[in-house]
């Protein structure tokens, strides 16, 4: 079974387990966890940047960025800590732009655990994130 | 992982979840136990009813963040 080759997806689950002396289905299911709480993380920066509220719009960002960064999710780490940025210098407007970056970042991180569930561990199918999964 | 030979009690104060789950997972592998909380006041709390050898505060947290917990835990440690 070979997890990482994904629909162009260049996150490698195996090797980021490993860094971490993780056994994959373990990170896999930090992974899980990380996916929804940063959903939750997106909803609030995106309804804080709706609101104006740049301190909220940081603390989002800066949650996702210290999630991201333990998993070794470097992309979504670079993504999340220049929002952090922006935002601490009250700097909103070009944000809506790259949350929507994050989003999809967040996304294909989702998409991707979704089929190493489906390929790695049947009784998962289907049941991941219901509150995402189309 | 490197084998320190020596296992300690650890308190983790940590309110991302994700780090959270993350840094019990890795104790636990190295042999420590492991009590975690979500923020600082929390940490105190349990500090005051069981000693620690080892506290690992994040830095910012709500109600009471890292460097807060550290002053609190010194002064709770200092004789008198």
């Amino acid at each position: 079974m070979n997890r990482q080759k994904n629909t162009g997806n260049t996150v490698d689950f195996t090797q980021l387990a490993g860094n971490l002396g993780l056994e994959e289905e373990e990170y896999l299911e930090l992974i899980e966890l990380f996916v929804e709480t940063g959903m939750s993380d997106l909803g609030k920066l995106q309804s804080a940047i709706k609101e104006g509220d740049a301190e909220k719009a940081a603390n989002a960002a800066h949650s996702l960025k210290g999630a991201s960064s333990n998993l070794g999710l470097m992309e979504l780490y670079e993504a999340a800590k220049k929002i952090e940025e922006e935002a601490r210098n009250d700097r909103l407007e070009g944000i809506v732009e790259s949350a929507q970056g994050l989003k999809e970042k967040l996304g294909k991180i989702a998409e991707h655990l979704r089929t190493c569930w489906k390929t790695g561990r049947n009784e998962r199918i289907g049941a991941p994130f219901p509150h995402i999964v189309s | 992982m490197k084998e320190l030979g020596h296992h300690f009690p650890i308190l983790l104060a940590e309110d991302n979840p994700v780090s959270r789950k993350l840094l019990e997972r890795m104790a636990l592998k190295a042999g420590h136990e492991i009590a975690s909380v979500e923020n600082g006041r929390k940490a105190l709390e349990l500090f005051r009813e069981t000693f620690f050898p080892i506290v690992l505060p994040d830095w910012t947290m709500p109600e009471m963040d890292g460097p807060q917990l550290c002053r609190a835990i010194r002064k709770n440690a200092s004789p008198g």
